[in-house]
């Protein structure tokens, strides 16, 4: 008979893989969270034991979409004279375990495929001339080694029934067997008819809610895990025991919130619509029943100490990054990174693929040649006939880069000692600008001009050059630097980056447009070139430096619909905080 | 290949629901968005549509499903031709997905690559629009599709009809199709021409009291021991609902 103590660190460890073996296709996987290392190779020889797959497949995190799908298969195809359609790697593993290395890594296209594969046990393929559906019934070890920023793509966790951590177990944590493969085996037949009380469904269900877990997934996951841990125990009913293990392997590891065990849990503050329209939201605050209660209380006094600090940590973290994104990329045309090929007009501009081509053009040959011999007049052609509809482009992908303009008023208004720190605020700036790779330019008007004296560089001495070497004194051109950065916007924006400008000036405007000293022309011009630059893609930030804070700078960021800022107020980190909140 | 969730056993997400079915009733609504987070049966529900949906005629061994009843200038160039009655036959209204990572010639058809290198003639093997015709096309996902084959999907989207131009073949073919798509909208943006061409536009959410979700729970245990015994339970309801699809169609068309 098995161990039932859970008070080793390793017995969730054990037992998932146990459940992995026994419930693996129905469960969909594991979300294993653990650096490489010794512990967590000897968990996967424990999962190979129990499930008795001596040999787990792993697909790699870069695998190319056409090999984890599959696709036609050249050779064979040019081989039999007919389409032959070859096995991709979600294919081939049907019905196996199969570990998905670095999860926290994968593309969101392989993400996809897999969770379909999750979903249906079946994918369909559409693409180089093939249409099959394979059938892919995986279960799924997603190994993430990421760290507290980067994690598996949510679509995917959810669909893995299991999330088993062990970023905290070293070598000597690593307790006895207490499974062998034959308990996995006598378990099976009882499967089915392990019965679960209505209460601990409930229970599950509501505890699921309690935690600020939304999607059911987890919950019919919970209701699996307990039913199978009931046969390993060789039960034909499910008790708390098994509740409490589904609760700590399927519930807890995805907590968003902390259960409040005093007060009725508030209903989904996230999805909580406007408070105008109260009579929709439907009453949902109940008080747990005691048999919930009583089964929380149990579930939590199994946790190790210090993991409630923890899951307070993770549940915050896992708010903030609900919506965020593996930062903003786009596709561009010839740079970047190369993410896949696609049938395109070379002519329209593009990198040609040229494998990709040839790929393509490979089936044909032999009925190309076929119909260019059919005219008489012409010999039997040799060599490889490519036509326009083979070709094929290179896809990439870029992140996309963030420019960061500084407009810097070196008139005399605003006075040398302002634009000293102006100048030291600036270079603060530039050190943040570096850290986040962006690009930084400059430009200074004093005078009758604007000048752009440093073009965008990540360059961040350049930068410093640049700075020190400006000038003071004269008159303010407001609207030809408006108009310069309206230059640069527009040609940032066409080379596909991102862009912001900070703008440091008292908004004391005198110089028009025509290059003439009228104080009304110049701040009137320098308005009408403010609302043109608003319409422009780009965010705005407006530093007034005036010793005493004018209204006139507060228009100027009013006419960009930019945000205002008053250096007197404004240290290096509120200037900071100020630029990140504008670029967001 | 594997058994539906029915789609009258699908717990709450009413207007999930109902949208659909409207869009069953008349596809000239067009389309359908599902937008909402995961675990909220959006795939679920759109898959068991499929298996709730009432039979349609058409032309026997068609390959773009063409209405044996319809006027002539709108069918394929097969079924335009002026001949006697064509030969019938009934089948299901097509339920299409249109996987992630498709390349563009299955997408839109292309040549045959069979009958090309076997019989060495030009022949078009229609794509998923075709199969699609007078039915439903679904992308999951939808906001993480190509920009390519959102441009052809568009494009056929607009005008009900595929032109295909490639290897010296000129192909045209009706494809009009209900657009049904579903995504998260924390991952992505969805294009908004893409986003105009749906009629209908539904937000799910997970229901969030325990009732419901026990409810759920049973039902998909239910579902996951024995698939076609579930099937068969739920078999009267659904084809209550299919018959109300196929009077309401009748009332409006």
């Amino acid at each position: 008979m098995v161990a039932t103590e859970t008070d080793s660190p390793w017995a969730d460890a054990e037992w998932t893989a146990a459940l992995l073996s026994l419930i693996g296709p129905e469960l969909g996987g594991v979300h294993l969270r653990a650096p490489p290392g010794p512990v967590r190779d000897y968990w996967l020889d424990r999962v190979r034991q129990l499930s008795a797959q001596p040999y787990l497949r792993k697909i790699p995190a870069n695998i190319p979409e056409g090999r984890l799908l599959g696709g036609i298969d050249l050779g064979a195809t040019l081989q039999h004279g007919k389409p032959v359609a070859e096995t991709g790697m979600l294919g081939e593993c049907n019905g196996k375990l199969v570990i998905a290395a670095m999860a926290e890594r994968l593309p969101r296209n392989t993400v996809h495929h897999l969770c379909t594969a999750l979903d249906d046990g079946v994918i369909a393929i559409a693409r180089d001339g093939i249409e099959a559906k394979t059938r892919a019934r995986i279960t799924l070890i997603a190994t993430d080694e990421g760290t507290e920023e980067e994690s598996a793509h949510a679509a995917l966790t959810d669909r893995l029934g299991l999330a088993l951590d062990m970023t905290t177990l070293g070598i000597h944590d690593v307790d006895d067997e207490w499974f062998k493969r034959r308990d996995v085996e006598r378990a099976q037949p009882g499967l089915d008819s392990v019965s679960i009380h209505d209460e601990h469904l409930s229970a599950l269900a509501s505890l699921s809610l309690s935690l600020g877990i939304d999607s059911p997934r987890s919950t019919l996951a919970a209701v699996k895990v307990a039913r199978a841990s009931a046969a390993l125990r060789q039960h034909h009913t499910v008790e708390e025991e098994d509740v409490a293990r589904a609760f700590r392997l399927c519930l807890l590891p995805r907590a968003r919130q902390l259960p409040d065990m005093t007060e009725p849990p508030p209903p989904e503050p996230e999805n909580e619509p406007e408070q105008t329209d109260e009579a929709d939201t439907p009453p949902v605050a109940e008080q747990p029943p005691p048999e919930e209660e009583r089964l929380l209380e149990a579930a939590l006094a199994q946790l190790p100490e210090g993991l409630l600090e923890q899951l307070q940590t993770r549940a915050a973290r896992l708010r903030q990054s609900s919506t965020g994104s593996a930062g903003a990329q786009h596709r561009h045309q010839n740079r970047g990174r190369p993410t896949g090929v696609f049938r395109g007009d070379y002519r329209r501009g593009g990198r040609v693929n040229i494998l990709a081509t040839l790929r393509a053009a490979a089936p044909w040959q032999l009925f190309r040649r076929r119909e260019q011999s059919e005219n008489p007049n012409q010999e039997m052609p040799r060599q490889l006939q490519i036509r326009r509809d083979d070709i094929h482009l290179t896809r990439f992908q870029q992140r996309r880069e963030t420019l960061t303009l500084f407009v810097v008023d070196a008139s005399g208004s605003a006075a040398l000692q302002r634009l000293a720190e102006a100048k030291g605020a600036v270079e603060l700036l530039l050190a943040d600008c570096y850290v986040r790779r962006d690009q930084v330019a400059l430009i200074a008007f004093r005078d009758e001009a604007a000048e752009l004296l440093l073009p965008p560089t990540r360059s961040l001495v350049r930068a410093k050059k640049a700075l020190a070497a400006l000038p003071g004194g004269g008159a303010t051109p407001m609207a030809a630097a408006l108009d310069l950065t309206r230059e640069m916007v527009e040609r940032a924006s066409k080379q596909g980056t991102t862009m912001q400008y900070v703008i440091l000036t008292d908004g004391a405007a005198n110089v028009a447009r025509d290059g003439t000293r009228n104080r009304e022309a110049g701040t009137q011009d320098a308005l009408a070139a403010a609302r043109v630059l608003a319409a422009s893609p780009a965010n705005a930030l407006v530093i007034d430096t005036a010793q005493r804070p004018q209204p006139r700078a507060q228009e100027l960021a009013d006419a960009l619909h930019g945000a205002y800022i008053a250096l007197p107020k404004a240290d290096a980190h509120t200037l900071n905080r100020a630029i990140r909140a504008a670029s967001t | 290949m594997s058994i539906a969730y029915p789609f009258t056993a699908i717990v709450a997400q009413d207007d999930m629901k109902r949208a659909l079915t409207i869009a069953a009733v008349d596809p000239g609504i067009g389309g359908v968005l599902v937008l909402g987070e995961r675990g909220t049966g959006k795939s679920t529900t759109i898959r068991a549509l499929a298996a709730l949906l009432p039979k349609i005629d058409v032309v026997r061994d068609c390959l773009y499903q063409c209405d044996p009843e319809a006027p002539r200038p709108g069918l394929c160039a097969q079924c335009g031709k002026p001949s006697d009655t064509p030969d019938a036959k009934a089948m299901t209204i097509p339920v299409v997905d249109l996987p992630l990572g498709s390349t563009e010639d299955r997408v839109v058809g292309a040549l045959d690559i069979e009958r090309a290198l076997v019989n060495g003639e030009k022949a078009f093997q229609p794509g998923l629009l075709a199969q699609a015709n007078r039915g439903f096309l679904y992308v999951d996902e939808v906001n993480l599709l190509e920009d390519h084959i959102v441009d052809a999907l568009l494009d056929v989207a607009a005008s009900g009809e595929n032109v295909v131009e490639r290897e010296g073949l000129s192909i045209r073919h009706p494809a009009q199709f209900v657009l049904v798509g579903s995504g998260n909208p924390e991952e992505g943006e969805l294009r908004p021409q893409l986003q105009d061409r749906f009629g209908l536009s539904v937000d799910v959410r997970t229901p969030s009291d325990v009732p419901t979700r026990v409810d759920i729970i049973r039902l998909r245990e239910a579902f996951d021991q024995d698939r076609s015994a579930f099937r068969k339970k739920w078999a009267r309801k659904e084809s209550a609902l299919r018959r109300k699809i196929q009077e309401s169609e009748r009332r409006t068309g």
